[in-house]
């Protein structure tokens, strides 16, 4: 149906997009062939910075044997758990901050002090409180992420245009009815915006944690391949944490874009 | 009239107790920790024991030094990365190619959570205050970066062609022209930054006992005096509160200095 016109325009803005991703992976490239480049030279002790080769090698030694696998699981899992309740607690609490005013005011200062708190200093006080296990991560988790949740969801229940409240009071919806059928739906899209930011702060807790209270998972792979002076696995498993973080960030995503609506694009 | 006037003060008054007024739950939550708290040497030390670990720590010495040395820390490794993510950002924006060759470099620097970056930093700059200002750094050098080259993608040209109506010099220009448009978009990449060097900065501390609060947080657990722990995260607390205000006020100023903000 298309017209010729259109659809030159789209293999142009197809073709850019090529060009762009091509340009993009050129520059990682570049900078891998130039560190490899370095290290080949012996520019760099190789004791203590792997070529990217050996980091490679190292990946897939650790895939292969299982653990890589394992440690991921164990990080991925407890990052889901914490994030979970997080995104519970701070919708919950955010939609109720959202709707009254004077709940909001007398919960802002708790906010205002809990939300500019850096998180990793809380790992020490979880550590005291609740001793080296997984509940550990969980907690540190929790405390660190319900905040960007709970303010997201506040906004996006401000943002209601009057319009919509307007439309509940002549449809005479209860209260619960309107929490579920107008509030919740169009707050969905700050609600959104709050879990994003939460699940990649979730993982850096989750890895935090590891690093500095549980002795498990990535974040304790790390400390283990460092202090054995592996600097082919530490590398390794550093790159699991990109990888990790940009799988979940997707997930993360898509789950959003299946639940908030998307405008329609003009065509 | 001067009925009025009272009136007014009364009602600023009553403003002001209601908005103190606000602080009650957070206090309501403290005074009954304080009475249902198990012990002083449980995981949850009664809150009266923090003070009490606050002023030993204030008398020894201790907190003093260690809140300088994270703010001096906090504070160098937020000032080199604002040299160099200027830098960086301004030599990235000079070419889209470059821009675009560097995205996906930059997307997974700024992935990576501070912490994982310490085990191997400390492989090779050892323990020690580069370590310590690397660190803060990478942390917090991203954002400003990223403001950085958006920030110069959105000076308009036009600028420029007043630069060479007037036959500006290169440094005049710059330092009239490219510096002020820039300045608004380098600002807000610096409010970004600013809490990631300071959790940068404790992270280091925590991980490598170089010292200051991330250091005395880390011994305090380590000998199991909660009290301490607890005490020195409210310390903590404080100075990223403190932080953001500041931060925020002087991004503010700034910008208001420069009429971009009323």
């Amino acid at each position: 149906m298309s017209s010729p016109d259109q659809s030159l325009s789209l293999r142009l803005s197809m073709s850019r997009a090529l060009a762009r991703i091509g340009l993009r992976a050129s520059g990682v490239i570049v900078a891998l062939v130039a560190w490899q480049v370095v290290c080949e030279l012996g520019l760099a002790n190789l004791d203590l910075v792997p070529s990217p080769i050996d980091v490679a090698r190292a990946f897939v030694d650790l895939a292969s044997s299982g653990v890589l696998f394992e440690d991921a699981a164990h990080t991925v899992g407890a990052t889901l758990m914490g994030w979970g309740i997080a995104a519970v607690a701070g919708v919950v609490v955010g939609a109720v901050l959202g709707v009254s005013h004077v709940a909001r005011a007398y919960a802002s200062p708790a906010v205002d002090l809990f939300r500019t708190f850096p998180p990793i200093a809380f790992v020490p006080v979880a550590l005291v409180a609740v001793g080296l296990s997984v509940r550990l991560e969980i907690v540190v988790i929790v405390a660190g992420c319900v905040w960007p949740i709970l303010i997201g969801t506040t906004d996006g229940v401000r943002g209601i245009s009057a319009e919509k409240h307007d439309l509940a009071r002549v449809l005479r919806l209860g209260r619960l009815a309107r929490i579920r059928k107008i509030v919740l739906p169009a707050a969905l899209g700050g609600v959104m915006v709050g879990l994003r930011v939460g699940m990649g702060l979730a993982l850096v807790l989750a890895v935090t944690a590891e690093m500095i209270g549980n002795p498990s998972g990535i974040g304790y792979a790390i400390v283990r391949a460092g202090e054995s002076l592996h600097p082919d696995r530490l590398y390794a498993y550093i790159v699991t944490v990109g990888i990790l973080g940009v799988a979940l960030n997707v997930a993360v995503v898509a789950l959003s874009e299946r639940l908030v609506p998307q405008p329609r694009r003009r065509q | 009239m001067m009925w009025e006037h009272m009136r007014t003060a009364g009602r600023q008054a009553l403003g002001l107790i209601v908005r103190l007024s606000h602080v009650l739950p957070l206090v309501a939550f403290l005074v009954i920790w304080e009475l249902i708290a198990p012990s002083p040497t449980s995981g949850l030390p009664p809150p009266s024991t923090w003070w009490e670990a606050v002023k030993a720590m204030e008398t020894s010495g201790v907190l003093g030094e260690a809140i300088a040395h994270t703010a001096w820390t906090f504070v160098a490794g937020l000032g080199l990365a604002c040299v160099l993510g200027l830098v960086m950002g301004g030599l990235i924006a000079l070419s889209r190619p470059l821009e675009e060759a560097t995205t996906w470099l930059i997307d997974f620097g700024r992935a990576l959570p501070v912490v994982v970056v310490i085990p191997p930093a400390v492989l090779v700059l050892k323990y020690g205050t580069t370590l310590e200002l690397f660190t803060v750094c990478f942390g917090a050098i991203w954002p400003i970066v990223l403001a950085v080259v958006r920030g110069s993608r959105d000076i308009p040209p036009t600028l420029f062609e007043v630069g060479s109506v007037f036959r500006l010099s290169a440094w005049t220009n710059f330092r009239k022209l490219v510096i002020p448009a820039l300045l608004p978009a380098f600002l807000s990449g610096v409010r970004i930054a600013t809490p990631m060097a300071l959790i940068g900065a404790i992270a280091v501390e925590l991980l490598t006992g170089s010292g200051g609060i991330g250091t005395e947080l880390s011994l305090a657990a380590g000998r199991l005096d909660t009290p301490a722990v607890w005490a020195l995260v409210v310390v903590a607390g404080i100075g990223g509160w403190i932080v953001n205000v500041l931060s925020n006020a002087a991004f503010r100023g700034a910008l208001r200095s420069r009429g971009r903000i009323s």
